[in-house]
């Protein structure tokens, strides 16, 4: 059935190469679980072309830069998911639509790496086997045998755009549809609140002591363009300081959600790059839960919507003045 | 006969016990919430924190010795109000927080060599960095050999080996019952070391049977390892990355997918760019450093606003050349290990190995 999918890729790759200068797609890697982004330019690279359950990227982290690089027209081969981003980044006027041609192929879910990770006990992971249903864990001693359905990031539980994506220049159909259990909107996060303050603040405490400053949560993140002007990096004036601890890690953080607040499109790349293992889509999930109970917004999902950070009205519907004192 | 010195698997958590008493210990400890493995302090085991000697720590060994952040000392700006147009300024270094000596027990041979590698560059000839040798100093390293190799290890290529101990003071290779000594220093320290806990260091005449599992675990290490990469010779790479170096194309060709993030450098036992800097709040400031990376657009970014290393290409293409040509003409070795951990971290699957490859290759 992959295969299937995957021929359809190519040949509608094939017919769209010429106009484009350059496509940014997945392409195999030695690593197990693992894929690589791939750029391709010519017909001969198309047969490198994959896509399967593992292509977790969000390969829209390329689109502003490389649209900033090249001439003509970028392809990107994209989730439905992924779409958000790009529209959201046309939403704002960092892309120019026209220089990006979306091709979009429909996902029945795609594979969290940290869950399986978690599932062998920490255990270096030596080779996978995937096959439609079920997935083989090898690690140095052991072999572990997953049901797929197990496995699948957080977002596929909440996802309903998986064969019908806001925006598209090409759709390619997947014949496999997803079939998860739905799960409520940010019911996560409503559990995870539960805990109170006290055990929250003491959660985060212990996440951040592992953080390094690393900047993979922002450089991988398609939104954060600014990751050569960020405010985090400036010597002159010296916003933030530059030490490498549990508070400044937290305080660039805090940073980050406000800065992606109602921009967010939860595409968890985030969260799956941070070496340190920090739950960071819980921060952007609960911004971006208050940003739909006061905007009624969700982000990435109309094109040409003006997003509600980006301007004003007279009177706010869901903010009350005595609220902000 | 050869005599054969060895601690019993069985007796290894008294032994560290004991030792943590006259010593600092530091392991490799997982931490069963998010399962990443770093060195830390015996003191911090229980049911949640656990020892693992089996997989490589996320960060390595520099982190104990030249840690992410530190205070190079602190300032405080005084002023006599009779004496109105002089400004002192009284400095404090911070004191010795530690003197009790180190252990630091179960090392892989490719971090042992990160450390030698951290000592070229803090502790060489007129070099000498006080902040780095008093946390390096009056330290026991106990490495263990690698009887289990990882697809991303890849020390073998590059003039290493699963089971070449370097500057550690005492090498064990874990027979499955038993770690066996197969070195051990011939400095005082280390002699008074093994005197002082001999109850563990069991003697017993090497048999055929134990020679031949050594030797059986020391080939297979080094085949598997073998087959991960192909050997790099320091001389030729050296000549390669200077003919490559104006080879633009290539470079952007091989780097496109790199996000210029930190975590390739920041993991790396043997990057150690730092920046320093002053902060001040009123009259009292603290002047610190903290690790940097080369890979971002800071790092060459100069006060008149031009970046000689604008884009990712090219600041990926100094990375490398740091570790396979600047540090070759200088001190004859390749500065990089094998132990792959820039591999394992990369959040868009680059490979080092793919890299330097496609840079022989071309």
């Amino acid at each position: 059935m992959v295969n299937i999918l995957e021929n359809k890729l190519k040949e509608k790759i094939s017919s769209l190469i010429e106009e484009l200068e350059i496509i940014i797609g997945y392409s195999e890697s030695k690593a197990p679980l693992k894929i690589n982004p791939v750029f391709i330019k010519t017909k001969e690279e198309i047969d490198r072309l994959i896509f399967n359950n593992l292509c977790v990227n969000n390969l829209a982290t390329y689109s502003y830069y490389l649209s900033a690089d090249t001439k003509g027209k970028i392809g990107i081969i994209l989730k439905p998911c992924d779409v958000k981003s790009i529209i959201q980044l046309i939403s704002e006027e960092l892309l120019i639509k026209n220089k990006i041609k979306t091709i979009v192929i429909g996902c029945n879910g795609i594979i969290d790496y940290k869950k399986i990770n978690k599932a062998v006990n920490y255990q270096k992971i030596i080779s996978a086997k995937l096959d439609e249903n079920n997935i083989t864990v090898n690690t140095i001693d052991k072999s572990f045998n997953f049901k797929l359905k197990d496995f699948f990031a957080q977002k596929c539980y909440v996802c309903n755009i998986y064969d019908n994506p806001p925006y598209y220049d090409e759709f390619i159909e997947n014949d496999l549809k997803l079939n998860l259990e739905k799960k409520k909107e940010y019911e996560d996060i409503e559990e995870f609140e539960k805990s109170g303050l006290e055990k929250i603040y003491k959660f985060w405490e212990e996440e951040f002591n592992n953080c390094i400053r690393c900047y993979a949560c922002r450089n991988i993140c398609p939104l954060e363009v600014c990751r050569d002007k960020c405010i985090a990096q400036l010597d002159e004036p010296h916003w933030q300081s530059h030490k490498i601890n549990s508070s400044e890690g937290k305080f660039f953080q805090l940073i980050r959600i406000f800065h992606l607040a109602g921009r967010c499109t939860e595409c968890g790349e985030c969260e799956r790059v941070c070496p340190a293992n920090i739950e960071l889509l819980k921060l952007m999930k609960k911004v971006n839960q208050i940003i739909l109970k006061l905007f009624d917004y969700r982000p990435g999902l109309i094109l040409d919507m003006k997003p509600p950070l980006l301007t004003f009205k007279n009177v706010e519907q869901n903010i009350k003045d005595e609220e902000l004192i | 006969m050869e005599k054969l010195i060895y601690i019993k698997k069985e007796s290894l958590k008294n032994f560290l016990e004991k030792i943590s008493k006259d010593y600092d210990v530091y392991l490799p400890i997982q931490n069963k919430k998010n399962g990443i493995i770093n060195f830390d302090s015996i003191n911090i085991l229980n049911e949640n924190y656990i020892m693992n000697l089996k997989e490589k720590t996320r960060q390595s060994l520099k982190f104990l010795f030249f840690p992410p952040y530190e205070s190079l000392f602190e300032f405080e700006y005084k002023k006599d109000i009779k004496n109105p147009e002089v400004t002192e300024i009284a400095l404090s270094k911070p004191g010795n927080s530690n003197l009790r000596e180190k252990v630091i027990f179960g090392i892989k041979p490719c971090d042992v060599r990160g450390i030698d590698y951290l000592d070229l560059v803090f502790n060489s000839g007129n070099n000498k960095d006080p902040y780095y040798l008093n946390k390096r100093e009056n330290t026991i390293i106990i490495s263990i050999g690698c009887s289990i190799v990882y697809p991303d290890c890849f020390c073998t290529s590059i003039g290493g080996s699963p089971f070449n101990f370097g500057n550690a003071n005492i090498g064990l290779l874990d027979i499955g019952s038993d770690l066996i000594v197969t070195k051990l220093d011939e400095s005082e320290k280390i002699k008074k070391f093994i005197a002082d806990y001999k109850d563990f260091f069991e003697k017993k005449d090497m048999d055929d049977e134990t020679e031949n599992k050594i030797n059986e675990i020391v080939l297979q290490s080094n085949k598997t390892c073998s087959t991960n990469w192909k050997k790099i010779n320091p001389e030729n790479i050296t000549a390669k990355m200077e003919s490559t170096f104006k080879e633009d194309a290539l470079w952007q060709e091989i780097t496109k997918k790199c996000i210029s993030c930190a975590a390739c450098t920041y993991v790396c036992p043997t990057c150690v760019c730092f920046n320093i800097a002053d902060e001040q709040k009123d009259k009292k400031g603290e002047r610190y450093r903290c690790w940097d990376f080369c890979t971002n657009y800071y790092y060459t970014l100069e006060a008149s606003g031009h970046n000689p290393r604008e884009k990712i290409y090219q600041r990926y293409r100094n990375k490398i050349n740091c570790k396979y040509n600047y540090f070759i003409k200088r001190n004859k070795n390749l500065y990089c290990v094998g132990c792959g951990r820039c591999i394992d971290v990369c959040p868009v699957g680059m490979d080092i190995r793919e890299i330097v490859s496609s840079i022989i290759s071309f």
